[in-house]
């Protein structure tokens, strides 16, 4: 499992983290807490691509469904399966057993344009102002 | 409008409609139809259209979340809101839902908001039936109900982009006004949750692309995904 510190983030709240040549996604702990019960991710295909800032896919939790949007362009190599199962995984443990998808990274520099974690988490403190 | 026609407007409304606006509109419907949640089995859609006597009729699968809705007379509508900070739905659920509540009382019709008693069955049927995965079956936290506990309104939700996309369904039946005055009461109460917000008539290339999207609502790849 990442340390929140090694994540970039989005302003969307989706994380990425570099391990060896893969990217590894998810959502953050703030974006799992403000979608409440998570019961379903619908993922993108093992063999397809994705882009920075493209929508990828689709959380639905109680009556709502939440587009996501990865954090890193490349394809996708591994989607997490056990989300099918238990999708409450989001929720218990978004940076570790929920997350997302990995990805072959186009270009793995491509993520240092997100929020590091000290910037994320100014950005969360703004965002939860009312 | 038939139900993919529907689904597809309102997809491309939420899709072209510009940050920070709101927008609203009323369904005709060509005929009857049934919508499920986004995540949920066509299975299950298909079990409970069955069970109500409304196989032969479309099944579709909507852009939004929530349960099996049955067509049939309901006074559906949807709206294209900002919802720019993440946020629990709860949290329009019941803006959208009080503002309507003080739309309907000005009119003599006293409704309360459903409380919430966790989050509602809505992927997979109880046992020995598929009953509680339809919308109006029970009330979910913040439904609209009558003065009976019955439930009048229910919604369902997507979020793109910081705008969101709301889906209700009102049982008109289920209320004494008139159905012009009841859908004149749920404007005015959707335009005081979201200030500013305009009824049709929409932007003509929305209902461009609605109709080039109406393909996709229409087709078993979509419809039976899962």
């Amino acid at each position: 499992m990442p340390r929140p510190e090694a994540c970039r983030y989005m302003k969307s709240h989706e994380w990425v983290s570099l391990e060896g040549g893969t990217a590894v996604v998810g959502v953050s702990d703030f974006a799992q807490g403000e979608m409440t019960d998570v019961v379903y991710v619908d993922l993108p295909k093992v063999g397809g691509k994705v882009k920075l800032g493209l929508a990828c896919g689709v959380v639905e939790s109680v009556k709502a469904a939440f587009d996501f949007y990865s954090p890193v362009s490349g394809e996708v190599v591994a989607v997490n399966e056990g989300l099918a199962k238990d999708p409450a995984l989001v929720n218990r443990s978004p940076l570790g057993d929920g997350w997302f998808f990995k990805v072959k990274p186009a270009d793995p520099k491509e993520t240092e344009s997100l929020m590091d974690w000290g910037k994320y988490q100014d950005f969360v403190k703004a965002a939860a102002r009312p | 409008m038939d139900a993919p026609g529907h689904m597809a407007l309102d997809e491309a409304i939420l899709e072209l409609a510009l940050p920070g606006t709101s927008f609203f509109r009323f369904y005709e419907w060509r005929g009857p139809a049934v919508t499920f949640g986004l995540a949920q089995p066509y299975a299950l859609a298909l079990a409970c259209a069955k069970a109500s006597g409304m196989a032969c009729v479309p099944i579709v699968r909507r852009p939004t979340g929530g349960g099996v809705v049955f067509h049939d007379g309901d006074l559906t509508f949807s709206v294209v809101f900002p919802w720019e900070r993440l946020s629990p739905a709860l949290q329009v659920y019941e803006r959208m839902h009080l503002g309507i509540r003080e739309a309907l009382a000005k009119r003599g019709v006293e409704t309360s908001v459903a409380g919430f008693a966790g989050p509602p069955p809505l992927l997979a049927p109880p046992a020995g039936g598929g009953e509680r995965s339809i919308c109006f079956d029970a009330p979910s936290p913040f439904d609209l109900l009558g003065g009976n506990g019955e439930k009048l309104l229910g919604g369902a939700l997507r979020r793109r982009k910081g705008q969101g996309l709301y889906q209700g369904s009102f049982r008109p039946e289920r209320c004494r006004l008139p159905r012009r005055e009841l859908e004149v009461a749920v404007a005015e109460g959707i335009c005081a949750a979201w200030p500013g917000a305009r009824p049709e008539p929409l932007d003509p290339a929305w209902f461009a692309a609605g109709e080039r999207l109406a393909e996709k609502y229409g087709s078993a790849a979509w419809n039976k995904r899962r």
